[in-house]
């Protein structure tokens, strides 16, 4: 067996080229099905665990891919608001304790939640450094959110505009970092948190003013007299909450019409939780849904997919089998006298197989050890990228 | 001693015919085959070293009747019993020349590689003028040292019976007079029986007796 695997060796690295090319082929036709089955395994995994943290969610009629997507992993499309008074019919019923998410805003392309400090608490959220946001403009960022956006506490971020021609759109707001969350390992990781109310004033629905007399700005001041200051028309880039100005935020309209994109919903018990879905089973503007159902059914999707492509990949193996018998052949035929000769000097027809079959191991070992190596590789980049959650 | 008695062996694929009805060499003979191409040479010596089997007939070597074995015991009666030279060498390209040498001992598990054996290619190697060439590929080698390298691997595993088939037939005058010179040194010292196919009627004097193959053929064919 030693002289057997000796000779096997041998032969290969001799004609390195060509066995590289095979355990390259090999390698490659192996990788793809092997790095999709552990991402979509770890995808499932991902999924499951985060919808199976939060038993309800309330929001507008509509997809319920997309309210769930948006609610629990802050991706897809923005769903239709759901009113506040959505949120507060929940709290005051006694059936569950509700908290509000509202996922419409982003800094640098990572989501703005707004939502309150039962958020945290529900889902076991701490912070690494810093606090959670206590006031009006604070905004604490998740582990992976912080580290590519290059946050610590004390930092500034700013949202992303919206309608960048639309000079009649709100500004962007300066949020300050006041903390930054241990890594949860969660989509949480690469979110930024505010307080609700700050995602109202993001979006226009509330406002501070400056009194002009106050204005500290002094570069936007053209001119300034007794009881008359006169400001130039430069383009204001964004808006700030500071103490100073804190006081004249405010909000206009109906508090109870107030848009959230979901309520996370935590019922009391199993009643409580079916007479819930009872309630919204018959309302015409929202609904309650199970996260774990949903994901559960959408992952019937993926898999479904994933069958198509295991199935193919069957194929693939079968294609693959056949490439190598080829070869084998080809091989056998090229290597016709050298095998004579090895039978002249006493070697069996079977120690000559038993070279064949060791040589196909091992390019087939390597292959698959280099199937597994950029498999193992692209799961750890993926996951670590964030890629899929 | 070899014997062989009315031995008859057919190509089914052209079907030429070897009769040998009566052969005999002593042991530590040193004979010379010769014959036109085509007239059964390497076919016999096929047929001793047991990889052909004749369709009837006795051949007898060093008291064994290799016709009547079964294929196992044939191929280590081969092993065991004789070493074998090609014209053209054949050597494996991807294995260094001691690997080469070793080549029976590593396909073949009847045959023990032992601190003894290493000695034993040392030295034959070093006697063939091929010592210091070991660690090299065959492709680094010259004709003539890759002849020696392949006697090497012939007489490594001490043989009762060497067969070379043509080994001269590609080598200039000067080198096929070192070869033979150094392989008669070691099969006299080491009391071998030596069987050599030449179409080099020069060489003939230097063994002790020749068989011509014209003999075994047919009247009409002669």
């Amino acid at each position: 067996m030693r002289h057997t695997l000796r000779l096997s060796l041998r032969y290969l690295l001799h004609y390195r080229l060509r066995t590289a090319i095979l355990v390259v082929c090999i390698g490659l036709i192996f990788f793809l099905p092997i790095a999709v089955s552990l991402l979509v395994d770890h995808f499932r995994r991902e999924m499951g665990a985060r919808a199976a943290r939060i038993p309800l969610i309330a929001g507008a009629k509509g997809s319920r891919y997309d309210l769930v997507l948006n609610a629990l992993y802050f991706r897809g499309r923005v769903p239709d608001p759901l009113p506040r008074s959505a949120y507060e019919a929940i709290r005051d019923g006694g059936l569950g304790f509700p908290v509000p998410v509202y996922v419409r805003h982003t800094v640098k392309g990572f989501p703005v939640v707004g939502t309150t400090l039962d958020y945290f608490s529900e889902l076991g959220l701490t912070v690494r450094e810093g606090t959670l946001p206590l006031r009006l403009g604070d905004a604490v960022a998740g582990a992976k959110a912080a580290e590519a956006l290059g946050l610590s506490a004390g930092g500034r971020v700013i949202t992303d505009v919206e309608k960048l021609y639309d000079i009649s759109s709100t500004y962007p707001l300066r949020l300050r970092i006041t903390g930054i969350l241990a890594e949860s390992h969660s989509p949480d990781d690469g979110a930024i948190f505010v307080d609700v109310k700050t995602s109202w004033i993001i979006d226009g629905i509330g406002h501070g003013h400056v009194s002009p007399k106050e204005a500290k700005e002094t570069s936007n001041i053209l001119q300034k007299k007794e009881g008359e200051v006169v400001f130039n028309d430069a383009l204001v880039k964004y808006v700030e909450i500071t103490p100073e100005n804190l006081a004249s935020f405010h909000f206009h309209g109906d508090p109870h019409t107030f848009p959230l994109t979901a309520v996370l919903v935590w019922p009391r018990d199993a009643k409580s939780k079916t007479i819930l879905k009872g309630r919204y089973a018959v309302s015409k503007t929202a609904q309650m849904l199970e996260p774990e159902k949903v994901i559960a059914e959408l992952m019937g999707f993926v898999f479904r997919i994933k069958r198509f492509f295991d199935a193919n990949f069957v194929l693939v193996i079968i294609a693959t089998a056949l490439f190598l018998a080829l070869i084998v052949l080809l091989s056998l035929r090229i290597r016709k006298r050298e095998m004579e000769t090895l039978m002249k000097i006493g070697c069996s027809r079977f120690t000559v197989f038993g070279l064949q079959a060791a040589e196909l191991t091992i390019v087939l070992a390597a292959g698959l050890l280099l199937a597994g190596v950029l498999s193992g590789a692209t799961f750890w980049y993926v996951v670590q990228s964030h890629m899929l959650l | 001693m070899i014997e062989v008695e009315d031995l008859l062996f057919t190509y089914e694929s052209d079907g030429f015919t070897l009769r040998v009805p009566d052969l005999a060499v002593e042991d530590g003979a040193k004979v010379a085959f010769i014959g036109p191409s085509g007239s059964g040479k390497t076919t016999l010596f096929h047929l001793l070293a047991g990889i052909l089997v004749p369709h009837s007939g006795r051949i007898s070597v060093a008291g064994r009747e290799v016709s009547g074995l079964p294929d196992a015991e044939r191929r280590r009666f081969r092993i065991g019993t004789i070493g074998m030279i090609f014209q053209d060498f054949e050597l494996l390209d991807h294995l260094t020349v001691r690997e080469n040498i070793l080549l029976p001992y590593y396909v073949n598990r009847a045959l023990t590689l032992d601190g003894g054996v290493h000695e034993r290619v040392e030295e034959l190697a070093r006697a063939l003028g091929i010592g210091s060439y070991l660690r090299r590929r065959p492709a680094a080698l010259s004709h003539g040292e890759r002849q020696r390298a392949a006697i090497c691997r012939a007489l490594v595993t001490e043989p009762a019976l060497v067969l070379a088939d043509e080994p001269t037939g590609n080598l200039d005058p000067r080198n096929t007079d070192v070869i033979l010179d150094l392989v008669f040194r070691l099969v006299e010292k080491r009391g071998t029986t030596f069987l050599m196919v030449t179409h080099d009627h020069s060489l003939l004097d230097r063994f002790d007796r020749t068989i011509d193959f014209m003999d075994f053929l047919p009247e009409a064919e002669r």
